[in-house]
């Protein structure tokens, strides 16, 4: 029961609150383009000489790469993990399903941060030393959750019984899987891997107990930065972060919609 | 075994062999340390004491600084939950009655804040707030100069609500899809205004989804890192900067660690009155 | 090809007994219909012969062979399923290759097999269409044709024709039972319709509460069921309790409960005293406005005179027939007549009889 003129003002109203929601990445972005040498609003004049400078700092770089592999392996590992869990939890019934299912949920449930410091303290009293396979574990931890879900969804939106339909034709598990179930499922795991790097690629709560100089993803180079100055310099990595998020966004968008992964419809 | 292990009931299993070993290794362990840690000793010089004791847990919950620290994180999360929902409830009405296309659009542009790096989000928040930002450059021009948020309370909070207020917006819309829309319209023709319709319909059965929203945002407000930390400064101390203190610059583990307990205890009541809200209004639902 | 049989077969779902001990033999081409309400184990019994179930007891044999303990990919089975489960990500003709790829045949002889295979379910020109194209009766035959191309020892039907319409049904079931013949297979199909099941199959088993009710010819357990569930089941049926008082050279006669005499055929082991329940198909009665003739209940051997009275409740037509409902003490009697018959008015009293040889009795 809302009227033409109410739902004209929540509309007015929504879009504000949008506005707002993507200020800051379109401030930053807007500053990235200054030609000052100093963050002021607006910025003044046009410039990519920021980006040109930002391409050229080899600690950046460094950062960049590392984060991109990190990510990539993060949503790899934590993607095929997932499918298998959630092959698991969908196709069988077996005693301990739900603990199991609420086990592999809990990442949710605990602060990114809080489960960093519990993997820097379990790593520590074992003596093993910190370098990108504890980032890359961290991040494949965080991940699973979604990975699961997401496979999840694909496996119950399937055409029923043509796993069983391909068994009766003679085909073994694996050839199911990988003729069948695979190509079925394949939204879902796309959406996944996107979905894990994006993560993995942003994560700074779980990275910054894990990281050391050696091996700090860009996202905690960001917040060291920051943390002593900043300039417009990091306004160019910020929006260069930004814009890669954003392209695999677009790319979940278009494999599934966006509201379907938070449960909405 | 081996015959179990070539038999279909071996299947599930062996999925979840790979990330059951990954979980228990690197997730289950790690906590059981954390939470062992917490009840050791620590020496500025010796380092962590292997002996048991409540110290970091006295010194948490019954020192003054610290139980203000405590106090404050209460406070910020609760106020953040708080204006999350005054400003998300609307939209969350809007989608109710928006067209798919405009709908879809919200949604994303709603969320696209949680796909963005919490550093870049944060940082453009610094911008916005802090010296020669948006916000002084605007009321500087209406006459009000010298008005630099950065670094204060109130700044933390925007920054906070920026990222979740989708949480409050998916579940209160949630809760307002489900009800009957014949109900909405049986107020009316009953002679109800239409904001009346609103405060004496529609709220009162959106109440779960409020409920379930603002308990996710409390939980997450209060265990998030750089928003406080980057937003807040250096002086404004909840219990994750104070962590982040303890554990990377003093190196007190033990007592970050009982900060981290303590944290998770928090966070773990948050959703537990999350899970009892959302049973409750489930059994509310099957009894109507 | 091959012949299938089950011996003693059991399945539980914990404490739910699925299927409680079924033995069956099925001949080798034979066209067998498992027919039976929901629940009543049809289903989990295909599935078993599937594969897709392990029997918690006894045996599956394919030609005298176990095959209880393989799994359905080694079984070499074809199955229909209700729900079809074409690949949508692949083509008619993919779908149907399926099987020969994984029974490694080389590829000139796969696409040979696919076109002839899809001449058989008349889809010759379809091979290139997408699956989710096609219509619910093209998907029929891209399931029948991919179950069909690899030559299976036993063809499983899982209510194949359930989610097409009427017509088609109707169009369906007499084409599948002209392939089935056509290509000889052995043939296992489950429904809960049973004039499926009667149009389709050389023999039909009864199924209820996990158990096989009755086993036969379609004319053997419409003529002569076993037990008023399956007369009840397979077509229709006026059960009506009484008393057998005395048995005379295969015909009884029996004291209804509201003390009428009638007398029906009987089983070599029915005995006076016994309770019974007499069975009358509605299309083997006929009303009259008139009481027949009643012979001496002394008489020997008793004869006519099954009449019961009644007021005619209504008449509907059903097209080649017309349904009678008559109002017989508390009871309603369902009868049967072609079209045209002369009757008396709706309201009137009237005699239900019927032919003693076309009673039945069962023990009650």
């Amino acid at each position: 029961m809302i009227t033409a003129a109410m739902r004209r003002c929540l509309g007015a109203y929504a879009a504000l609150v949008c506005l707002l929601a993507v200020l800051p990445v379109l401030i930053i972005v807007i500053e990235s383009f200054t030609a000052s040498d100093y963050v002021v609003f607006p910025p003044s004049g046009f410039s990519v000489k920021w980006y040109v400078e930002s391409l050229q700092r080899e600690e950046f770089l460094d950062s960049a790469l590392l984060s991109l592999w990190v990510a990539v392996i993060a949503s790899v590992v934590a993607t095929a993990l997932g499918t298998l869990v959630a092959l698991a939890l969908v196709r069988f019934r077996f005693p301990g399903r739900r603990v199991l299912q609420s086990l592999f949920m809990a990442p949710l449930s605990v602060p990114g941060i809080i489960f960093g410091l519990a993997l820097l303290q379990f790593l520590a009293s074992w003596g093993v030393a910190r370098d990108m396979t504890a980032v890359i574990v961290g991040h494949v931890i965080i991940a699973l959750p979604f990975a699961i879900r997401f496979v999840t969804v694909a496996l119950i939106g399937m055409v029923a019984n043509v796993e069983l339909a391909a068994q009766s034709l003679g085909a073994s598990p694996w050839v199911v899987f990988r003729r069948v179930t695979l190509p079925l499922i394949r939204p879902g795991v796309v959406a996944s891997l996107v979905f894990a790097f994006i993560l993995s690629f942003d994560d700074v709560a779980v990275s910054l107990f894990l990281a050391t100089p050696g091996t700090m993803t860009l996202p905690v180079r960001i917040y060291v930065y920051i943390d002593q100055n900043y300039d417009p310099l990091i306004t160019a990595v910020s929006a260069i972060v930004v814009m890669v998020a954003f392209l695999a966004l677009g790319a979940i968008e278009r494999t599934l919609g966006i509201g379907r992964l938070f449960g909405l419809r | 075994m081996r015959r179990f292990l070539t038999s279909r009931h071996a299947t599930p299993w062996l999925l979840l062999l790979p990330a059951s070993v990954l979980f228990a290794v690197f997730f289950v362990a790690p906590f059981i340390t954390l939470g062992i840690n917490s009840f050791y000793d620590y020496g500025r010089m010796t380092g962590i004491i292997h002996v048991f004791t409540w110290k970091n847990y006295e010194k948490l919950w019954l020192d003054e600084y610290y139980l203000s620290v405590i106090g404050a994180t209460f406070r910020l999360s609760s106020i953040t939950a708080l204006v999350t929902l005054v400003i998300g409830y609307p939209v969350a009405l809007y989608l109710t009655v928006a067209s798919p296309r405009a709908k879809s659009w919200v949604i994303a542009l709603i969320l696209s804040p949680l796909l963005v790096s919490v550093i870049v989000r944060t940082f453009g928040w610094a911008i916005i707030l802090g010296k020669n930002g948006l916000i002084e450059r605007v009321f500087t021009a209406i006459g009000i100069p010298g008005t630099d948020f950065l670094h204060t309370e109130a700044a933390v909070v925007v920054g906070l609500v920026n990222v979740l207020t989708p949480f409050v917006v998916l579940s209160v819309a949630t809760s307002l899809q489900s009800i009957d829309p014949a109900v909405p319209l049986a107020a009316a023709s009953l002679g109800a205004s239409p904001l009346r319709v609103l405060s004496r319909v529609i709220l009162p059965l959106s109440l779960p989804g409020i409920l379930a929203g603002m308990l996710i945002v409390f939980g997450l407000a209060s265990a998030t890192f750089v928003t406080p930390a980057v937003l807040g400064g250096a002086k404004f101390k909840v219990l994750s900067t104070l962590m982040y203190q303890q554990a990377v610059i003093l190196q007190n583990w033990p007592f970050a660690a009982a900060i981290a307990v303590t944290l998770t205890l928090i966070v773990l009541i948050g959703q537990g009155l999350q899970n009892m809200a959302a049973e409750r209004s489930r059994y509310g639902a099957s009894l109507r | 090809m091959a012949t299938v049989e089950l011996l003693d077969v059991r399945k539980s779902f914990g404490a739910m007994q699925a299927v409680a001990g079924v033995s069956l033999r099925i001949a080798e081409g034979e066209f067998v219909a498992l027919l039976g309400p929901s629940g009543c184990g049809k289903t989990t019994t295909l599935n078993l012969i599937a594969g897709f179930l392990e029997p918690t007891g006894g045996d599956i044999r394919f030609d005298g062979t176990s095959v209880a303990r393989l799994p359905p990919h080694r079984r070499n089975i074809g199955v229909v399923f209700q729900s079809y489960a074409l690949f949508p990500h692949m083509t008619v003709a993919q779908n149907v290759a399926f099987g020969l790829e994984m029974r490694k045949l080389p590829k000139p002889q796969v696409t040979e097999r696919v076109r002839r295979a899809l001449d058989i379910v008349h889809l010759g020109q379809m091979e290139d269409r997408n699956s989710r194209q096609l219509s619910g009766g093209q998907q029929q035959r891209v399931a029948l044709a991919r179950a069909l191309v690899i030559e299976p020892a036993v063809l499983l039907l899982d209510e194949p024709l359930s989610n097409l319409d009427a017509a088609l049904r109707e169009q369906m079931r007499f084409e599948i039972r002209e392939i089935q013949q056509r290509v000889g297979i052995t043939t296992v199909f489950v429904t809960h319709d049973q004039s499926e099941a009667m149009a389709a199959a050389d023999r039909l088993v009864v199924m209820d509460k996990g158990v096989i009710r009755q086993v036969g010819t379609a004319r053997e357990i419409y003529e002569t069921p076993v037990d008023p569930f399956v007369a009840g089941f397979i077509g229709q049926a006026n059960l009506i309790a009484g008393t057998i008082d005395r048995v005379t050279g295969g015909q009884a006669q029996v004291v209804l409960e509201d003390g009428t005499r009638v007398v029906a055929s009987c089983r070599p082991d029915a005995h006076a005293g016994q309770a019974v329940m007499l069975m009358v198909r509605p299309e083997d009665a006929s009303v009259s406005a008139v009481a027949p003739p009643v012979t001496a209940p002394s008489a020997t051997p008793p004869s006519g005179g099954n009449a019961l009275s009644g007021t005619l409740l209504r008449a509907s037509l059903l097209g080649a027939t017309i349904n009678l409902g008559v109002a017989v003490g508390e009871r309603s009697l369902s009868v049967s007549v072609p079209r045209g018959t002369a009757l008396p008015p709706v309201g009137s009293a009237v005699f239900v009889t019927w032919d003693p040889e076309r009673a039945l009795l069962f023990p009650a």
